[in-house]
């Protein structure tokens, strides 16, 4: 007798089978079946093993003499092929593979070999088992539309796939994502992309960067719509392109990684921009968080459009800073900005914000921090290191939409860690650095930035180890708790330093810390030579509560009062009697002791955004200090109105800085007499005979001292913008950073020809620039002749201590052989072997 | 020339490298099939390599029929007979082989190939992971011929694959599946001919790893 193997994907299909045929063969003819795996997790399927036990179940019946195989489709085929391949050739003789219909085959072939039927009729029967019900069913056949080739199809390229192999490094990080999602949506195609079994829609920067696709991934990209062979056609050119990322190297991490090595195995190389060490948790600005009180609402569409209007303005806020950060440090970097905009201005995000405004009736930002913190969590559970803290950018950028719905100005961000930390940025601006509050910083570490930016200045004068420029992959590749340590004075960071490191560090903190305090200690007293010369030593301050650091380090006076930080961080300049309120203050506070006021400084590095500044190619070169505000009368007058009425009651005094030219200087002096005359009318008490300087920091200023020398009081050498301009090096550029060196000797002969100048039209010379307090320079300094060394505070005490240890004849004798020669290492070594160094450094 | 160990270090790494990219293939899949392919290859092999290591310095015609066997079970897909087949009948040419040089490893894996074609009777052209083993294979075999590196020679082999394996896309299908799809099966990647290359990366990879560890550390 013929027996029957019923091969299917499922066992419930094999069973129901063996069920139906049955009940009309009622046992008599031999039947096995092979249906589904053994496999737990996928039952659906087969399996050649099994259907060899079933084809030799059978064969091992005395009454069957060959069998006939009857299956599904797909592997179900290939199952039984295998099986036969694994049979005895003996046995393989005796089985058939029939092609026929599962269900009626396995029917028309039971009831064939029931009543003994060869294998050949057997199988016919099977083979035959269609015709009946094609029979039956072929009256119903012309009440279907006749398939003919007009039957509209589907257009094959109306949905279109692409697989791409993602070739990044980080894989699909911000910048990349942001690419792509920008590029989906130029066209008119819905497009999604699908990685693990998660298909998100490709406009959507946050879904795009949460699916977590890394290096090598295979990512499923699939378009419909019109233009959907034209987007996947273009974003396959982007993969190609690699997404715009540069190709060698994927990213600088792995170069800076590189030279960190060469550097000296574990440490990125910086620049040391104040002196000191630190090791301890890495911590970035934030911006502040905000307490939200949810509020019900009536009216969730107004709701919803006060959520649109806030995201929309907070789009244009990152716009303003893409492009400003675009202008200063190039596309790439500003590309972050690109990533935040993509980041709020999803749907996903706005979608999900409107759904709880509309679902929970509560207020927009309340909605929106709803939503935020889901999203940033989102980010923050990504198994990828690099992305997930992406998680800062989006919290960042959301708390922007926050603040708008709360009616706040947008803020700079504040760094607020848990514990003193070391503050981890891409860049600092004099404001934040203005604002940090000492004692919970332990040192600072910036992507950007040179020794002399205003922001290392700011951390010197805060005493503050930092170390700039390391770069903004190194900066990036820190996590934000993670344990680093930085050598301030050295210029390296170690981003995973060991215990043993960290101890050494921290001892030569605890020296530092000593030193500097015995030596503050000293500080209060006068700065007078082995033969008994006084040489003044004043601070530099940016706002008057800059003066209590000052005088408890020994300040003599203020030789440079930088007015800009009144400008900063405010919505319109400060009005005359609030700049009077401010020079009043700091002049009451000196107690007698000179203030030396120096007038609004902006331009170049320092924009001040209520002023409007055209676009300049060269702000270094550009509309600055002194040239701005004489064009600027409206911004000039009230801050010189004030000044000029705070010296009627202190020793205030008046410097002009970033001067050129002679006419500069006259100009000044008429716009003094006609305030003078206002005040006069007005009755205000001023002094005409205020005493007026200017900063000597262009090369033209140095050049004209002997003439520009007898229309001023007072000479203050500014040697860091003078340094730049005479090395024409930028100082915030990390790359000509080591050019821009006071100790250059045409710096030096700069300085020596300006003191020359103003002691021969017997007019006290300063010095206001970094070199005044550096330890090293001092004796150099009081050599040239220099008559007041005016200096960051926390400067003050060691340069003291330095004066007491000269004499002025050998100070001369050493600015003299100094200046002799040709290159600045020559004098830095020949200053370290010459310095008195009464207390090492 | 490729040692046992090798071999075994490839089903490793492949089961590996298929585990990690299952979800994709199960996607691929889900576009023109039943949205079972990386799951079941990738419980195939990872059933594979536990098998092998299970039973170590084994022949190579028994690595590879240990091999063959298990993925017939462990997939459940057509993927799986094809796959078992490739190794079987690679089984029958390594026979009790403990090593191959470059001329036995081409012939090993034509064999695979002839299997696949044997059981599955696929053309070029069908969207099928014949269309990644075939040009794979030749650039191999003219590789070889030029008297390349093996290592250099898989890499030339694999970068074929993934180059056949996207050249999938625009194909309709007519074996397996996805022909039921007709004309809808156009502008989708075939799963298996993806599963293949993965595959065949995988052995350029562990080759070349061997070759650079011989290479430090020579015996
Ligand atoms: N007849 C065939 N010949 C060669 N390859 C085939 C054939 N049928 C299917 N395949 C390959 O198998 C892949 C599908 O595998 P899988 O999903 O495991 O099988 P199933 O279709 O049984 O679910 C297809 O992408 C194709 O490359
Ligand atoms: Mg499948």
């Amino acid at each position: 007798m013929i027996g029957l193997v019923l091969v299917t994907h499922s066992a419930r299909l094999a069973e129901g089978i063996l069920e139906l045929v049955n009940q009309m063969v009622q046992g008599g003819t031999p039947l096995a079946a092979a249906g589904g795996t053994d496999l737990p997790e996928a039952p659906i399927g087969t399996d050649p093993i099994k259907v060899v036990a079933a084809i030799e179940q059978l064969l091992s019946q005395d009454e069957v003499s060959e069998v006939l195989v009857l299956m599904d489709l797909g592997s179900a085929l290939m199952s039984a092929e295998s099986a036969l391949d694994f049979l005895p050739d003996d046995q393989r003789q005796r089985v058939h593979l029939a092609s026929a219909p599962l269900v009626e085959g396995a029917l028309a072939a039971a009831v064939r070999a029931r009543i003994g039927g060869s294998l050949a009729q057997v199988l016919a029967e099977a083979n035959g088992a269609l015709a009946a019900k094609h029979e039956q069913l072929a009256s119903w056949q012309h009440s279907l539309p006749p398939l003919s080739a007009e039957t509209p199809t589907t257009d094959p390229t109306a949905y279109a796939e692409l697989t791409i192999i993602v070739p990044n490094r980080l894989g699909l990080h911000a910048r990349p994502a942001a690419r792509l999602v920008s590029l989906a949506a130029q066209y008119d195609a819905q497009v999604t992309l699908t990685h693990n079994g998660r298909t998100v829609p490709a406009t959507s920067l946050n879904q795009v960067v949460t699916l977590g696709v890394r290096q090598e991934d295979l990512l499923v990209v699939r378009a419909t719509g019109t233009d959907a062979p034209a987007a996947l056609a273009a974003l396959e050119d982007l993969a190609l392109d690699n997404f715009g990322d540069p190709i060698e190297v994927t990213e600088p991490l792995e170069i800076i990684a590189a030279a960190a090595v060469i550097a000296g195995g574990d440490s990125f190389a910086g620049v040391p921009a104040s002196a000191g060490t630190a090791s301890g948790p890495a911590y970035r600005l934030r911006l502040p968080a905000l307490d939200l009180e949810e509020q019900t609402t009536d009216d969730p569409a107004a709701e919803r459009q006060k959520l649109r209007a806030a995201v929309d303005a907070v789009i244009e806020q990152l716009r303003a800073l893409r492009s400003e950060l675009g202008q200063r440090a190039g596309a790439a970097e500003a590309g972050i900005f690109d990533a935040q905009i993509l980041m709020i201005h999803d749907n996903d995000l706005i979608q999900s914000a409107e759904e709880t405004i509309e679902l929970r009736r509560i207020d927009a930002a309340s909605a929106w921090n709803w939503a935020l913190r889901s999203m940033v969590a989102r980010y923050r559970a990504l198994e990828d290191d690099y992305l997930a803290r992406r998680a800062d950018d989006v919290a960042d950028a959301g708390q922007r939409v926050l603040r708008l719905l709360a009616g706040l100005p947008a803020e700079s961000p504040l760094f607020a860690p848990p514990e003193p930390a070391i503050l981890v940025a891409a860049e600092l601006k004099p404001s934040d650095v203005a604002r940090l509050p000492a004692d919970q910083v332990l040192g600072i570490v910036t992507a950007e930035g040179g020794a002399t930016g205003h922001s290392a200045i700011l951390a010197r004068s805060l005493g503050i180890p930092t170390v700039t420029g390391i770069g903004a992959a190194a900066v990036a590749s820190i996590r934000e708790g993670q344990t680093i340590a930085l050598d301030g004075d050295n210029g390296l960071v170690w981003p995973a330093p060991d215990p043993t490191l960290c101890d050494r560090l921290l001892a030569r903190r605890t020296a530092w810390l000593a030193q500097r305090q015995k030596a503050q200690q000293q500080a209060l007293a006068p700065a007078i030579t082995l033969d008994r010369q006084t040489i003044q030593v004043a601070a530099n301050i940016n706002l008057p509560g800059d003066l209590a650091m000052a005088l408890a380090n020994g300040a003599e006076g203020v030789g440079l009062f930088r007015t800009e930080f009144l400008y900063m961080d405010r919505e319109s300049p400060p009005s005359e009697e609030e700049q009077l309120a401010a020079y009043l203050e700091a002049a009451r506070r000196l107690q007698g002791r000179p203030l030396i006021v120096r007038t609004l400084d902006v331009g170049g590095d320092k924009p001040l955004p209520y002023l409007r500044y055209p676009h300049e190619q060269n702000p270094f070169l550009g509309h600055r200090g002194l040239r701005y505000c004489l064009d600027h009368p409206g911004l000039f007058r009230p801050q010189l109105r004030a000044i000029l009425r705070a010296a009627a009651q202190f020793p205030v005094r008046v410097m002009f800085p970033m001067v050129s030219t002679w006419d500069e200087l006259v100009l000044v002096d008429a716009l003094i007499d006609e305030i003078c005359a206002e005040l006069q009318t007005e009755q205000h008490p001023f002094d005409e005979d205020i005493q007026r300087g200017i900063m000597v920091e262009t090369p033209a200023a140095v050049l004209l001292a002997p003439q520009l020398a007898r229309l001023v009081d007072f000479f203050s050498i500014g040697t860091n913008d003078l340094t730049q301009y005479v090395m024409a090096a930028d100082r915030g550029n990390a790359a000509v950073g080591g050019l821009v060196n006071a100790y250059q000797p045409a710096v030096l002969h700069a300085i020596r020809q300006t003191t020359q100048a103003g002691h021969a039209q017997g007019i006290p010379v300063g010095i206001c620039g970094e070199l005044a307090g550096d330890p090293r320079a001092t004796a150099l300094l009081v050599g040239l002749g220099l008559d007041e060394l005016s200096m960051t505070a926390t400067a003050i005490p060691a340069v003291k201590a330095q004066i007491r240890q000269l004499h002025t004849a050998d100070a001369a004798r050493i600015a003299e052989t100094a200046l002799q020669f040709s290159t600045v290492e020559e004098i830095q070594v020949y200053l370290k072997q010459t310095a008195p160094a009464p207390e090492k450094e | 020339m490729i040692s046992a160990a090798t071999v075994a270090a490839w089903l490793h790494h492949a089961a590996t490298l298929l585990d990690e990219h299952k979800a994709c293939l199960t996607d691929l899949d889900a576009a023109i099939g039943d949205a079972d392919h990386g799951v079941n290859i990738a419980r195939g092999f990872n059933a594979v390599a536990q098998k092998i290591a299970a039973q170590p310095d084994q022949s190579l015609g028994l690595l590879f029929k240990t091999a063959g066997m298990t993925l017939m079970s462990a997939v459940g897909g057509a993927s799986g007979m094809l796959y078992g087949n490739f190794f079987l009948k690679a089984a029958a040419v390594a026979g009790d082989r403990n090593r191959l040089d470059d001329a036995d490893l081409l012939a090993v894996l034509e064999a695979g190939r002839d299997g696949i074609v044997q059981r599955g009777r696929a053309e070029l052209g069908d969207k099928t992971m014949i269309d990644a083993w075939t040009p794979a294979l030749a650039t191999l075999r003219e590789a070889l011929a030029a008297e390349q590196p093996l290592t250099t020679a898989l890499t030339r082999c694999a970068a074929t694959a993934q180059q056949a394996m996207a050249a999938t896309i625009p194909l309709q299908a007519r074996k397996g599946r996805a022909s039921y799809l007709g004309e809808r099966s156009v502008g989708h990647q075939d799963p298996g001919a993806t599963s293949t290359y993965l595959l065949l990366r995988s052995l350029s990879e562990t080759v070349t790893n061997a070759a650079l560890l011989t290479q430090e550390q020579p015996t």
